[in-house]
Parts: structure tokens; sequence; C-alpha cells
């Protein structure tokens, strides 16, 4: 039956319908609380059946979906980063007072059920459709704070913004299945290793780059994403930053690697100038934030120039530094943003003045936040430095030696702006003064976020080992 | 390839049909523009102030709902002209499709969509 | 154990971790945590050098790999690495016991600990790493935890400005240390020092790369052993504790430079060109910094300046040629120079103060310190049989024996002005009428455990030359030698020269500071403009600070508003160029593309819409540039792909 192998996908399904209806049906005080245990409940069953559904390689409804390493891969994770964001929010909306608190939890449902979709699709369709689910539950989830004007404009613009970006790739796609009269991956890749490489092609691809281009909040197509990560409710600015830009990744890598691989030196210089770019100004521009937010916000964007060095390599190498890069990118990320919820649940503004005196006030969470920004830099002994080492390695191996030392470089320059909140965490006397009180579940995603930035850290080989072997072509 | 004669010909008429009915019809007819005519038509209704108001966030509700339900139709459609040779399982998937409309009607109803104010 | 001996470097991370967590439980007693794990690593490393003494161990296996690229983990213990080991667990096991007296009641106590435990984790780790890879981020470890370690009275400016200082100067060292790595790295696909030098060997790999490769990682040796012209940091860096410059700033980390070369010096020797550039800066910079030490007045600096100057001896060991008498001067360097710098910290203990005029005849105060001292003393200076003459009699028997004779004579003048400025520290500070009867009167000798640790290094730098000395048939040449060593004729003459140059400089001493035969401020004034370079250091401070300091700021205040992001030019010259790159991309996000909209909005308002301007002001900016890259992406795309 081919309705096996996408069980995962069914128990999440599921899931979302019957808490769609536990939120309007129960109506007791602990609405909140409820609706977590649910969604961890439904999120981890999802994982569960993940892991029992025997294994299942190939193409499914008629080459819609395809189901390989690299879409177990993030059907993986991203599930998991459900319930990180799940963990962070409910202390958030109960501080932030939110209206209708459930639904919440439903919307960040069906964000990863798309995401999941997006990862897993081997046509246009598909992709377009998981993109979408993903996308719009996103701007809902930016203006979910309704009394906060902030969330409302980077709801409005995120949605303005998404919706020209959407269009165009639409554009992209229409034009691709008008040269090939194909939406399924697998037939325009055979068509365009006959056609060569017209201009309408090249043009075609153009759309599709900056489609998706503007999801992974690339420069020149970032300019939403400050205003959306600093405006949106905390936890999900850390649900953005990770969730529906890795999603982005993976339909980048299904679309030009499994799609377009025919055209594989265009589009990986096109991706090499937009690593370059995006990195420079993202950690450029980062070094002059003052809203921790928007400082990530900047710093996430930078990062998304890194992983793009992948796409550039052109090569598997380059999808397995990707695949590791987004991992460790993932976890220390959520990580930090555990921290900065946990810090703006009780001093609200999220400004770097705010991490003043951290070490004194809460001396374990100025230490994780430290490893993660080792992380985030590169430092070896941290999930980060493999995936800089690999992404590192795959540009080299493809002659692109001026990237990889671009990248060195990066690393270098985005010091100054993580060092800024260790100083202010370890040499600056606290604002306020007193233990700062974190609620149990952000301990909980701070120590898994930092267990697994160590371990990926010291023992990588075997996670390496698995996606090289999920990866591998042929 | 197409054959861009054809094609040629093809607009050329769909161009100048249109305008010469037009341009024969203003020709012919009388010109007597009178204060009711100028209105807009608005399906026999007096037109009673600005067309651009503010309307009630309800009216989008109202309007989104609609368009799920109106998707839906379409779906049931061909569904239902080859229902037979799809067999029980076409049944029972079109019965989970649904029902999870349902589910979202039952969070409209009770989140009292359907009312108005 | 010596197949075992990576742990040796990881019992004094273990009690780093231990330090870190319980510091505040264990309070003052982290200092027997730091003190048992030094103590078992001493262990170990005699156990390893007793083994080592019967073949050498190395062992490596891939820690990480993708494609060709291989990250090894791995160690080695050879005759280099076991000398090495004994060196730093002893020395940092003596400090160790030794700031148990002094750092008492300090208030980063366990702070205090906790870096110094960091730090001979990273050492150990650097000398036995078998790649560059591991050695790299040891040297960078190291270099954090000196920095640490400097500004650990961080409220004083002096100590955070020095902290600063050192890191960044050391900084532009460990680039040249990685480029040169990650060079050799691409043209050898390896890490591991062996591989390297057998593809060097085997003629793989262009004369003229390993050139420009060996330099590179030469100039981190440069740097991080503070020779000129990266020598700045080390004199600042005596604003940190004086043990801790004992054991990081005098005897091993800044003899990690050293080590450097020495362990790379299979890549040295294919080229001539890099040794003669090694013997030449350890020349020059042990001669500069001899005739420094010659009118400095501080204690530490005095050191400070001899520490540079030795190490630039070593330098001009490896770099004419003698592998074996670079290491032996760096082993009976660590020794003597750590005595002497806790013999100093035990004089500033007494007096609290740093400053020789301010001290005098505390021999009789401090009898241990000064018998101890006078022993480091004679070590430095060359007088036989200290451990101090073999070493340096082996490195000026190298030069000697070297194509260029006059890195004979600059290492001859630097041993007589090593006797004359050593003579005159003792002289001052020991000798005479207390010149500050105030500080006279309360000083008192150090407790045990402070002298404790004094006495077993004068035992050292007495006797740890004797195993270079011909009395032990040169046993030391023979352990630690590269390939088959080829150790130079022994030379009476040589021998001669250094001992009258270490005589004369010491009679020079006592004349000008003991009996006063020639007056100090006669001299002074008739050679006034020469005291005046040597006092201000030949004015290289003042140097940087007019190219880079003054410099950066003159480009501030033509630019003007980066005025205030210029902290420290020098220090920030680097952050500066790139807050300025950032600048630049901000006003270009504010002004251009805001500028551009507005300007799209202004026609807009001309064409007669006129209010709904507020609203739309921004989201358009941000529709415009994403259509206008899809525009240039078309045309690139049709100019490049087309």
């Amino acid at each position: 039956m081919s309705y096996l192998p996408i069980l995962p996908e069914i128990v999440l399904t599921a899931a979302i319908l019957f808490l769609t209806l536990v939120v309007v049906f129960y109506q007791g005080e602990n609405r909140n609380g409820v609706m977590m245990t649910g969604t961890i409940f439904g999120l981890s069953v999802t994982l569960l059946t993940l892991a029992f559904v025997p294994p299942f390689a190939g193409y499914l409804f008629s080459g819609m979906l395809t189901l390989d390493g690299m879409a177990f891969f993030f059907r993986w994770l991203f599930p998991a980063v459900g319930l990180f964001v799940a963990f962070m929010a409910r202390e958030f909306l109960e501080v932030k007072k939110a209206e209708n608190p459930g639904e919440f939890y439903v919307i960040l449902l069906l964000a990863i059920l798309g995401m999941m979709l997006m990862a897993s699709s081997g046509d246009l369709i598909t992709i377009y459709l998981g993109l979408e689910l993903t996308s719009i539950s996103s701007y809902i989830l930016a203006g979910y704070l309704r009394e906060d004007p902030k969330s409302g404009e980077a709801a409005i613009k995120y949605f303005l913004m998404g919706a020209l970006a959407s269009g165009v790739l639409l554009f992209g796609m229409s034009l691709f299945y008008g040269l090939t009269g194909a939406t399924n991956l697998v037939s325009i890749s055979g068509i365009l290793h006959q056609v060569g490489a017209p201009p309408l092609v090249l043009a075609a691809m153009v759309f599709l780059i900056i489609g998706l281009g503007f999801k992974v909040a690339a420069v020149p197509f970032h300019m939403w994403a400050p205003d959306a990560y600093e405006g949106a409710p905390t936890p999900v600015t850390a649900f953005f930053s990770v969730g529906p830009k890795a999603a982005a990744f993976a339909a980048i890598i299904r679309v030009f690697t499994d799609g377009l691989s025919s055209l594989v030196w265009e589009w990986s210089l096109a991706f090499a100038v937009l690593a370059l770019i995006t990195m420079t100004l993202g950690n450029l521009t980062a070094l002059w934030q003052k809203n921790v937010k928007r400082m990530l916000a900047y710093s996430s964007i930078a990062h998304a120039g890194y992983i793009m060095v992948g796409l550039a390599a052109g090569t598997w190498q380059g999808t397995v530094a990707m695949l590791l890069y987004l991992l460790a990118y993932v976890f220390t990320n959520l990580g930090i943003f555990a921290v900065v919820t946990a810090l703006g649940n009780r001093e609200g503004k999220d400004e770097l003045t705010d991490f003043t005196g951290l070490s004194q006030r809460s001396p374990y969470l100025a230490a994780a936040l430290v490893v993660f920004f080792l992380s985030l830099i590169g430092i070896p002994f941290t999930a980060g430095f493999f995936g800089k080492f690999l992404l590192f390695g795959a540009a080299v191996q493809s002659g692109l030696v001026w990237l990889a030392l671009v990248m060195a470089v990066n690393s270098a320059i985005s010091v100054g702006y993580y060092y800024t909140v260790v100083r202010n965490m370890y040499l600056v006397a606290p604002k306020n003064k007193g233990a700062l009180p974190v609620a149990g579940e952000l301990k909980l995603v701070v120590t898994v976020a930092l267990l697994v930035t160590l371990i990926l850290g010291l023992f990588f080989e075997p996670v390496l080992g698995r996606l090289v072997a999920f990866t591998l072509p042929g | 390839m197409v054959n861009f004669v054809d094609l040629t010909v093809f607009l050329a008429i769909g161009i100048l049909l249109p305008a010469a009915m037009m341009g024969a019809g203003a020709l012919l007819r009388p010109q007597r523009p009178g204060k009711v005519k100028l209105e807009p038509y608005e399906c026999g209704e007096i037109p009673v102030g600005d067309a651009r108001i503010r309307y009630h966030i309800r009216y989008y509700i109202f309007a989104l709902v609609f368009v799920v339900f109106d998707v839906e139709t379409v779906f049931l459609y061909p569904w239902a002209v080859i229902w037979k040779s799809l067999g029980l399982f076409g049944f029972v998937e079109m019965m989970i499709f649904l029902g999870i409309l349902v589910i979202g009607l039952i969070y409209a109803w009770k989140k009292r969509v359907l009312e108005w104010i | 154990m010596i197949e075992q001996a990576w742990i040796i470097a990881i019992i004094p991370i273990v009690a780093w971790l231990i330090i870190f967590l319980f510091a505040k439980a264990l309070k003052e007693k982290v200092a027997y945590v730091g003190i048992l794990a030094m103590g078992i690593s001493l262990l170990l490393s005699v156990l390893t050098f007793s083994e080592a003494l019967g073949g050498t161990v190395e062992k490596s296996f891939p820690w990480a790999v993708v494609g060709d690229i291989k990250i090894p983990v791995g160690f080695q213990v050879d005759p280099l690495t076991a000398v090495m080991l004994l060196v730093i667990t002893i020395v940092s096991l003596m400090v160790q016991i030794y700031s148990v007296g002094y750092m008492h009641g300090d208030v980063r106590y366990a702070k205090y600990y906790a870096i110094v435990s960091l730090f001979s984790a990273a050492m150990l780790g650097l000398v036995l790493a078998n790649n560059f890879f591991w050695l790299v981020l040891s040297w960078e470890i190291m270099g954090l935890s000196s920095y640490l370690l400097i500004s650990h009275w961080y409220e004083k400016p002096e100590a955070a400005a020095a902290g600063m200082k050192a890191f960044i100067t050391t900084r532009i060292g460990d680039i040249g240390l990685l480029l040169g790595t990650i060079m050799l790295f691409v043209y050898t696909h390896s890490f591991e020092f062996n591989v390297i030098a057998e593809k060097i060997h085997a003629g793989e790999i262009n004369q003229g790369i390993v050139t420009v490769a060996a330099l590179l990682v030469f100039a981190g040796g440069v740097g991080k052993s503070a020779q000129f012209p990266l020598h700045v940091w080390l004199p600042d860096a005596m604003a940190g504790p004086t043990p801790g410059s004992a054991l990081i700033h005098a005897a091993t980390m800044v003899a990690a430079g050293v080590y450097l070369v020495a362990r790379a010096y299979g890549i040295f020797v294919a080229t001539p060109y890099a040794l003669f550039w090694v013997a030449l800066i350890g020349g020059f910079t042990a001669l500069f910094a001899a005739t420094i030490a010659t009118v400095m007045t501080d204690i530490k600096k005095v050191l400070a300046y001899s520490t540079v100057s030795q190490l630039g001896y070593m330098m001009l060991g490896l770099g004419a040629g003698s592998y074996t008498a670079g290491i032996f001067h760096l082993m009976t360097h660590a020794f003597f120079k750590s005595l002497l710098f806790l013999g100093s910290g035990s004089v500033i203990h007494a007096v609290h103060s740093q400053e020789m005029h301010e001290m005098g005849g505390l021999r009789k105060k401090l009898p241990i310190t000064y018998w101890t001292f006078l022993i480091g003393t004679a070590a430095l200076a060359g007088i036989p049989p200290f451990s101090g003459f073999w070493s340096k009699d082996e490195i000026l028997l190298a030069a000697y024996r070297s194509p260029y004779p006059v890195l004979f004579w600059m290492g001859v003048a630097t041993a007589g002005l090593t006797a004359y400025y050593m003579t005159r520290a003792v002289i001052l500070t020991f000798f005479g009428q207390p010149r500050d009867h105030h500080k006279y009167e309360h000083a008192h000798e150090s407790p045990p455990v402070m002298t404790v640790p004094l006495v077993i290094l004068a035992t050292l730098a007495a006797v740890s030359g004797l195993p270079g000395s011909p009395f032990l048939h040169n046993a030391f040449g023979e352990f630690v030698k590269f390939g088959h060593g080829h150790e130079a004729e022994p030379s009476s003459f040589v021998m001669i020269i250094a001992i009258s140059a270490a005589l004369l400089g010491v009679l020079a001493g006592v004349a000008i500071y003991g009996y006063k035969v020639i007056s100090r401020e006669k001299a002074i004034r008739s050679w006034r403009p020469l005291y005046l370079v040597l006092k201000n250091k030949y004015y290289v401070d003042e140097f940087y600070m007019a190219i880079f300091v003054r410099g950066t700021v003159l480009l501030a205040e033509i630019v003007g508003f980066f005025d205030r992001y210029i902290i420290d030019g020098l220090v920030n010259l680097v952050g500066w160029l790139g807050m300025q790159l950032s600048f630049l991309s901000g006003l270009f996000d504010k002004y251009v593309i805001d500028g551009m909209v507005n300007g799209v909005a202004a026609i807009t308002m001309a064409l007669g819409n006129s209010a709904r301007r507020l609203q739309t002001g921004f989201v358009q900016s941000y529709a415009i540039t994403l259509f206008a890259g899809v525009v240039i992406g078309l045309i690139l795309i049709q100019l490049i792909g087309g």
C-alpha cells in the first residue's frame, strides 16, 4: 500500500485535526498547557512512526513525492524543530497574554506539515503546495500577538513580500511547465538534458532562484527578514530562523540538484554570488544592531549565505555539507532563541543591554549561550565547526577557494557581534539584579540543544556517515 | 511551431469585429444622456455614498468559508461522475476529504463565525 | 605509559573543569586540584620520558574525513616531545605551588588557577600533537589563556590594555601560521608533520612554495615568541600576576614559537632561505632586546626583555642549523628564567614594588630568594658550570660553524650584555644600601610554599646543563637531534670567547653598580642620546603608535563620524574596517534604497495619488529590491549563461 511510507505525515495530520477540535471544545483554564502537551504528544508520535515505518526509498503518487535519504533527514528534523518551538511557546504566550493561545500550536503543526511536504516532494506542484502551507501558517504566526503593533507589522510585511515572492516563484514554475511540458522534477531534468540551456530556460531558472532565495532570506531578497524576525513573537522568530529556512533549502536542493542538474554550472555560479553577498552583508549589518532579535535575524541571513556555499560547490559533497550545517545550525539557533525567550519573558524588550550580567543572574544560560555562539562562529568541538569545515572542504574541492576564504573572513567578522553579547553577560554589571526565573521547559530546550551541539561537535562521524550514505549519487 | 499567419489573422479578426460592432452601435443609436442613465448599474438598487468604504471583517470570513466549500464542490463533481469505477477506496478517500472540511466547519461554527454580529 | 601519553594533556583539562564548575564551593582549595593534576602529569611525563629513551611513538587516526580532506587526531612522543613534557610539567607544578602563597587572598583566585590549568593542558596538547590542526587549536587556546592571564586584574587599565595588545599582536603572527598551515595542507593534503616533511623531502613540492610556507609558519613563531618586530607585547604582558608570567611569558608559552620551528624543522631545512631568516631575526632580536634590558629599572621589565633576547638566542641556534642547541637552550632557559621570575615575584611580594631603585640591600632580608636568584643569574649570564653556559655555548658554536660569522658575533655581544644587565639587576636589588627604608623595614622572606619551588628550580638551573656537557658525553645531543644529528666540532675558541664575554659583562656590572668605578650618571650624560633611545625601547611602540594608531585616527578624523567607533586605533584596525563596510551597507540600505523608493513615491505623488504615501513606504522598497533583483538576475544570466 502506497500510504504506509507517509504514515508519519498522516499521523501529524490526524493530530492537527484532533487538536483543532480540542481548541474549540476544551474550555478549561489550562488550555495553553493542554495544547502544548497535545502538540508534543502528536509530534512525538510522528517521530516514532517515522522511526518504525519500514524503510522505503523511491517515488510515490506518480512521482509527486520523492522519499529518499534527504527526505528522511528533513522529515525527521522538522518535527524535532516543532518540539523545541512548542516547548518555547507556552510560557511566552502566557506572559504576553496572547489571545487564543491554542490555535498557535495548530498553526505551528500545519507549518511543519508543509515543511515535511516540501522536503519530500518530487514535483513543482507539491513543492509549491508545501511552500504555501508553510508560508501562510508563518504569516499568521508572525502576527500572533494581535495587540502588539510590531507583531502586526511583521505579519503584514512578511505576507506582502511573501506573496510577491510566491508570484515570482510560480511564474518561474509555469515557465518551466511551458517549456518542458512537465512539472515532475525527474521529467524536467530529462528534457533539459536534451535541450541544453536556451535563454528562456535560464530566465525561468532565475525566477526560481529568486523565489526560493526570498524564502531563505538571501541578500538582496532579505529585506523582509529583519522586520519580520524582530516583530514576530520570539518562539516564532526561533521557528522562522530555522524551520521555513531549512525547508526552503530542502526545496532548493530538490529543484536544483534533482530537476535542473543539467544547468549546474549556471546555478552554482548564481548561488556563489548570492552566498558572497548574503554572508558579507548579513554579518556587516549585524554588527550595528541593538535589538537581539534583529541581530540574530542578520546572523541568520549570514548563515544562509554560508549554507549557499554548499550549493555553489554544486557537488554531492556540497549537499552533504549543507545538510550537516543545517543540522548544526538548527539546534544551535534554537538553543540561542530559547535563552532569548527566557530573558524576554522577564525583561520584555529583547535589547542587547538586557543581557548585562546574565552570567550572575543565570550562569547556566550564560554559559550555554557562549557555547551556542562558539558553534555559530565555528569553533572546534562544537557542531558548527564541522558544518563550516565541510562547506569549506566542498568549496575547495570545487575550486572555489576564494569563496572558502570569504567564508573564513566572515566567520571572523561575526565574532564581533556575538562577542558584544558575551561581554554584556560577563563583564558588565546587571541592569536588573537578582536571579532570573526560567521555566523548566526552557531549561530543557537549552539543555537538549546544548547536548546536541556538543555531541555533534565531538562525534559527528556517525552522523556524517549516514548523511553521506543518504545523499551519495547513484 | 505555431503558424504565425493564422495567429495574425485570428488576432486581426478578434480586434476588428468587436470594434466594428461597437462603432456601428455608436453611430446608429440616438445620444440622449440623463442623470439616471449615467448612474452605476447596481442590479436596480439606488447607489448610496462612496464606493470606497471599509467593509466589516465578517464579509471576508464569510467569503473565505464560501471559497472553501466552493472548491469542495468543484472536487465533488468529477468524483461523483466516476465514483462507481473508483470503488470503495475512492469513497473512503472522499469521505476523509469531506471530514477534514467538516472539522473546519465545526471550528468555524464554534468560533461563531456563522453568526452575524 | 608512552602508548597513552595523551592522558598527560587530559588531566589538566579535568582539573580545569573541576575548578571551573566547583570554584565557589572549593574557594582557595582549587589550588590543590591544580597542583594534584599537574603532579600526576609530571609523574606520567617522567615515565613517558624514560620510555621515550627507548624509542619514539606516533599514533594517529582520522577524526573527520570528507573526500580526500581528513582531520587526524593523533599524538607522538619523540625526544623533543618528551623533553618538552618534562619542562612544562615541572615548571607548571612549581608555579602552581608557588602561587598558593603569592596569589593568596586574590579576588579571582579560582579563575587564576583555572587559567593556569587550561594553559598547561593546551601547552601539553601542543607538544603532543602530531599534526598542524591540533597544534593550531592548542596554540589558540594558549593565546586565549595568555590574554586572560595578562588582563587578570582587568580593573587596572594598563592590564586590560596589555591583554588586548598581546592578543592583537600575536594575532598577526597567528594569521601567518594559519595561512602556512592551509598552504601546506593544500599542497600536501595532510596536516601531519611527518607526512608533510616526507613529501617535501621527496621533492614533491615546489621549492618556492616551501619557502613561503615555512616563513608563514615562522611568522606564528615570531608572534608567540615575541621576536622582532612583534616583540612589543611581551614587556607589557608583565601586568599580569608574576607567577603566571613566569609560566606563560617566560618559560613555556613564549617558547612555543621556538618549539614550532623545531617541530616543523623538516620544512625549514628543505629551504636555505627560511633558516637564514630564522637565524637573522633570532640573532637581531637577541641583541636588540639585550640592549634595552640594560637600562630598564623595573625588575620584571628587565626579565621580560631578557626573555625576548633569550628566545632570539634559541631562534639563532635553530636557524644556524643546530636543532639540538636551540632545544637545549629552551630547556635550560625554562628552568632558570622561571626561577628568576619567581624570585622577582618573591622580592615584589616582600617590598610591594617592581622598581629596582626602590630596593637594595635585600640579601640579608631575603636570603633564600637571594641565593636562588644568584644561581639563576649565573645560569642566565652563562657562568660555567651553570646550565646556561652549556646551552649558550652550543648555540654560539653552531653560529660559529654556520656560513654567517656575523651571527656568532651577535651572539657573543648578547652574551656580554646579558651578563652585564643581570649583574646590574642583582646588585641593584640585593646589594648596597637600602634606598627605600620604609619598604626595606617591612620586607620579609616569603613563606616556604614559595621558597621551596625556588630551591627546586635553582637546583635544576644549576645542573640541567650537565646532560649537554662533555662530562656526560653530550647525552642531550645524542637524545634530541634532527635526523642523524651532525653536531659541530667543539671549539675551544668559542668556549673561551663565551666565557670572556660573560665575565666581561659581570665585571662591567660590578664596576659600574658595585664599586662605582665608572659613574653611572656620568656615563648616562655622555651617552645621553643612546641612553634615551634604549630607555624608550628604540621607539618601536611610538613608531607603531604613529603608523597604526595615529594614522588610523587621522583617517578617522577625515571620515568624521567614525571617530567614536575607534576606541583603540591599532587594536580595532581590523574591526574598524569591518565597521566601515557595514556602515556603508547600512547607508546604502537607508539612503539609496529608500531614496529610490521615495523618488518613485514622489513621482507617484506628482501623478496625483497624494494621500497614500505613508502606508506603503517600506514594503514598496522591499518589493522594488525584489524586482530589481529579478531584472538584474535575468540580464546577468543571459549575459553569462547565453
